[in-house]
């Protein structure tokens, strides 16, 4: 049995902008999100049962979004850690160093700031604020406790402050 | 005592229950300093809303093509799916195959008879002219049975072959016996 064509469009049409920004404020890449958000859909269409209801298929397509991004995520770290590598024994050129200036002059100062924080941490509060998700639920997703998902949410909101704040502080002493 | 931090962040996501949530009510009206984290949290949140993730419209078109083409692939029938192979791939399978099909015909073909040659005659039958081993005579005898009930077969021997007795003929063991027979 696969699932039924309709039923799929409308899952495709009526999920596509949650999952697409979830991505998003995940990878903090629109080409990255893109590629996330398509993976989670062919991973729904190869799907060989059908789920009961569109509220089950969105945490269904939420919870595959959050497996793919951990492995985004290390691919992303490991990245990082070359680019570091790479910068400290040749300098940037100019061009780089503007292809650079543009990519981080594109993406926004939240997302930046999103970017910084734990990927725990960041998934737990991006589904708060961009899912609107409640504990249990993020909690089911995740799979931590409520409590848990409590703390997350909460050492999320005073990092991203406390970023926000020197950011803030950074721009008006330039 | 004031509320730790992380719940008055559950308390803002509305995930403090009952009595504890007039509690914090309460509290937040009477203690500066848990209302200034409590706005801290509200600013940082608004913030976060404010922020709007790229259009995604396009990248839904995309998905949505590739898909298309997907859906087509698993329309195909099992027996009308086509299957990509290089060519020299395509040629050695072939080739194989061919000299495997030949060779299991001349291995049936040689199963009972090592030459096998037919003539058509001028009447219009034909004469198939079988060279095999004289040392499987009975092989050959049976192939022959169950192949031609209505054919006319010559066996044809070696004209240099010497044949030999083996063993003692029957009336020179009857004669044999009676010589010695005392009476």
């Amino acid at each position: 049995m696969k699932i039924d064509q309709g039923l799929f469009e409308e899952a495709y049409e009526t999920l596509y902008p949650l999952i697409h920004k979830l991505s998003y404020h995940i990878t903090g890449d629109v080409e990255q999100a893109e590629d996330l958000c398509h993976e989670a859909f062919i991973k729904y269409f190869e799907r060989k049962k059908p789920l009961p209801d569109i509220n089950q298929t969105k945490y269904w397509l939420i919870r595959v979004v959050k497996n793919i991004s951990l492995n985004y995520e290390k691919k992303k770290f490991r990245q990082r850690k070359a680019i570091e590598k790479l910068k400290r024994s040749a300098p940037l050129t100019a061009d780089s160093a503007e292809h650079e200036y543009i990519k981080k002059e594109t993406i926004s100062r939240i997302q930046r700031a999103l970017d910084k924080i734990p990927y725990r941490l960041r998934m737990a509060v991006v589904l708060k604020e961009y899912a609107g998700l409640n504990y249990k639920e993020i909690g089911a997703i995740l799979g931590i406790s409520e409590g848990n998902v409590k703390i997350r949410i909460f050492r999320a909101r005073q990092r991203l402050a406390q970023i926000l704040k020197e950011e803030t502080e950074h721009v008006s002493w330039r | 005592m004031c509320p730790g931090g992380e719940t008055l962040s559950a308390y803002l996501d509305n995930e403090v229950e009952g009595p504890w949530k007039k509690v914090i009510e309460e509290h937040l009206t009477l203690c500066l300093s848990c209302k200034h984290k409590i706005d801290e949290m509200i600013f940082t949140r608004e913030q976060l809303a404010l922020e709007s993730a790229p259009d995604f419209r396009a990248s839904q078109e995309r998905g949505r093509s590739y898909l298309a083409g997907l859906n087509s692939i698993e329309q195909v029938s099992f027996w009308r799916r086509r299957v990509a192979l290089p060519l020299p791939a395509a040629a050695a399978a072939v080739l194989l195959l061919i000299i495997l099909g030949f060779s299991t015909l001349l291995l049936s073909l040689h199963t009972d008879y090592r030459f096998m040659s037919i003539r058509t005659q001028p009447s219009g039958s034909s004469e198939v002219l079988v060279t095999a081993p004289i040392d499987d005579l009975e092989r050959i005898l049976k192939s022959l049975e169950l192949n031609s009930s209505r054919q006319e077969i010559i066996i044809q021997l070696p004209k240099e072959l010497n044949f030999f007795v083996v063993g003692e003929a029957e009336m020179f063991r009857a004669a044999e016996y009676k010589r010695n027979k005392v009476w």
